[in-house]
């Protein structure tokens, strides 16, 4: 029972509360009548807006962690972090751009109806209009009412196949080709760069000298 | 049928509509279709998992631009996988099981507030079926309904801009439909019923012409070989444009029996026209039927907008649905309750992209963290050469075997600052 009471405290205040307070919150207030008006560009500039922000916070912490971690070895760990920062970066500036083009949806119905255009024209959509008159389920309806009834779902299904198409290719183009082969393929040379950003302010590597005695006491003292 | 039978089977006929299409359609449109499956949530985390885990490391090990040594190169590489791994792992326990939970508080009543009730209608799901909430919406001409235990009651504002929304859906289908057909559907069918009266030959003669090609193919696929190779024919002699049009009106039909039909029906359209003596009875035929068809779109729209001005005027859900019935088969109460119901789909979208945005913050430092302990460790344990850990052993046995100096403290010998030494 005290455990049960435990659990029922933990997530009313947890879980329930918070999530409540958001739900009554202005913000949310905002973002409800946007969504429910498919204001695609807000809703975009949230989709974009969030992904930065997770980003943006992931390079950061990766790179502050990565150059306190003793476990990595110490001449490969600032390569590490600079990697991690110019990926953060790089990944921000993909975002941005595939927002502006693949990911636009004005580009997505552009590259849509230049490969399915056609399949959607007025003609093809009379013949499947006249295609699936005879089925037994839309025999009771009268003329008007079964071309009324096929032209919204005619037009459901193809924004749905639209907005797959876009989801498909926003998918491949950014979270594949963009993110994960450019950005570390520029960032892999790059992280050199950062490298040196990274190393300012520290002392010059001594070159090992191959006659130098670096086990011995007396050579740690003098160094 | 009472109005919520037709609601429950016009709901049905959508998703038949929606399922005869799909069977209909190019396989390249019902490919689409079937990848709408690998486009949600878990789909996402996984492909972008794999493009960290297994293809972002070839390009950071494998990249002629970079100066910087092979080994650092695979070093760093190998993080990705692991980075993969954390990000399905902290996904699969955090972030998926947060937006099931917040579907689940939605459909029993969670979302609930005694202060401010309009959080109740916006975000928690009804718990009956659509049918019974047709039917309690026309029988009690209010929308309620039970959330889990909780009884939602929509306040009369949220039930106007419902039907607002609705009747403006409504109405922007309509209007465009009349402006669509009095505008450019007339101009088209008059000129087409001009080519019709001024070439008769020719167009019965090319309509005989299909029709006996089409009476000789035996499949779709064979039909549309014809019709590709005749189009081509038809550019490539300069044909009318009209007649092109025509040509491709008819092969633009899915299958076999809809271009059979549709050169039917040219055949009888074109032979009336055919008949006609001026120009000015072409247009007057297709005035008529245009007209006649345009009707009922205009009782449609007077409807509408009657209703749209009796919810300016405050007018209840139901007086609204009184003037809905003076259309036959009208289903406006199913509108409004589909509308609500994109509304809440939309609130809880909306939801969870900005709850679900400080969840994937907060949970950003732990998955970092964890990759900062465990990718060390992992590369201690499987890369040993990578991690300078057999470099380590290296010099150990090489500290072990060199001279000892005279004065030696157990500190000072310590071979691990050694090896960092030589590192260096």
């Amino acid at each position: 029972m005290g455990i049960s009471k435990v659990m029922n405290s933990a997530v009313t205040f947890g879980v329930r509360k918070p999530l409540n307070w958001v739900s009554n919150s202005k913000l949310m207030k905002n973002v409800c009548e946007n969504y429910q008006d498919k204001n695609l560009k807000y809703i975009a500039a949230w989709a974009v807006g969030s992904m930065i922000l997770k980003d943006g916070l992931g390079c950061y912490l990766y790179v502050k962690q990565s150059l306190a971690n003793k476990n990595i070895p110490e001449e490969k760990r600032k390569f590490v972090a600079a990697l991690d920062l110019a990926n953060g970066g790089l990944m921000i500036l993909a975002q941005l751009i595939m927002f502006k083009t693949i990911s636009n949806k004005k580009v997505q119905e552009g590259i849509f109806d230049k490969f399915y255009g056609k399949l959607f024209e007025r003609p093809v959509k009379k013949g499947y209009q006249a295609l699936l008159r005879n089925r037994p389920e839309f025999k009771n309806l009268s003329k008007v009412e079964y071309a009324k009834e096929f032209n919204q779902a005619f037009n459901k299904f193809h924004s749905g196949i639209k907005g797959t198409f876009g989801l498909l290719t926003t998918l491949v183009a950014s979270t594949i080709i963009a993110k994960r082969i450019i950005v570390p393929f520029i960032a892999t040379p790059l992280a050199e760069r950062a490298k040196g950003l990274l190393s300012k302010g520290d002392k010059k590597e001594q070159p090992i000298s191959k006659d130098k005695d670096t086990f011995t006491p007396e050579a740690k003292t003098t160094k | 049928m009472t109005v919520a039978e037709e609601c429950v089977a016009r709901s049905k006929r959508a998703a038949e509509f929606e399922k005869g299409l799909k069977s209909v359609m190019p396989k390249s449109i019902q490919t689409i279709s079937k990848m709408s499956k690998f486009t949600g949530e878990i789909p996402n985390i996984i492909i972008n998992a794999f493009g960290t885990g297994l293809i972002a490391p070839i390009f950071i090990k494998y990249n002629f631009l970079s100066k910087t040594d092979d080994d650092t190169r695979t070093y760093s590489a190998l993080r990705q996988p692991i980075s993969a791994v954390l990000s399905v792992v902290t996904s699969a326990a955090v972030v998926i099981p947060f937006n099931k939970l917040v579907d689940h508080m939605s459909k029993k009543g969670f979302f609930y507030n005694l202060e401010n009730k309009a959080a109740s209608f916006k975000y928690n799901k009804p718990t009956q079926k659509l049918e019974e909430l047709v039917d309690s919406a026309t029988k009690n001409h209010n929308i309620e309904y039970k959330s889990g235990e909780k009884k939602i009651v929509l306040p009369k504002e949220e039930i106007s801009r419902l039907m607002e929304q609705a009747v403006d859906d409504g109405l922007k289908d309509v209007e465009g439909n009349l402006k669509r057909r009095e505008t450019e559907k007339i101009g088209k069918q008059i000129s087409r019923g001009e080519f019709y009266r001024n070439n008769k030959t020719q167009v019965q003669t090319t309509l005989a012409e299909l029709k006996s090609k089409v009476a000789s193919c035996s499949d779709d696929k064979e039909v549309s070989n014809y019709f590709d190779a005749k189009l081509k024919e038809l550019k490539a002699n300069k044909a009318d444009k009209e007649l092109l049009d025509i040509v491709e009106d008819i092969s633009s039909r899915p299958d076999l029996e809809t271009i059979k039909a549709k050169i039917e029906d040219i055949e009888a359209t074109s032979k009336k026209f055919g008949k006609f003596k001026s120009l000015k009875r072409v247009a007057k035929e297709v005035t008529t039927v245009i007209e006649a068809e345009n009707k009922l779109l205009r009782i449609e729209k007077a409807n509408l907008d009657a209703m749209k001005a009796a919810i300016k005027k405050g007018e209840s859900f139901k007086d609204v649905i009184k003037i809905a019935n003076n259309l036959k088969g009208n289903t406006f109460v199913y509108d409004v309750i589909q509308k609500h119901m994109g509304n809440i789909e939309a609130n809880l979208k909306g939801f969870k992209q900005v709850t679900g945005l400080a969840v994937s913050l907060a949970i950003l430092p732990v998955a970092c963290s964890m990759l900062n302990y465990i990718y060390p460790k992992f590369m201690d344990k499987f890369f040993p050469k990578l991690s300078d850990k057999k470099h380590a052993k290296t010099a150990d046995t090489f500290v072990k075997s060199a001279p000892q100096p005279a004065v030696q403290t157990t500190a000072q010998a310590t071979p691990v600052k050694t090896e960092q030494e030589v590192g260096k």
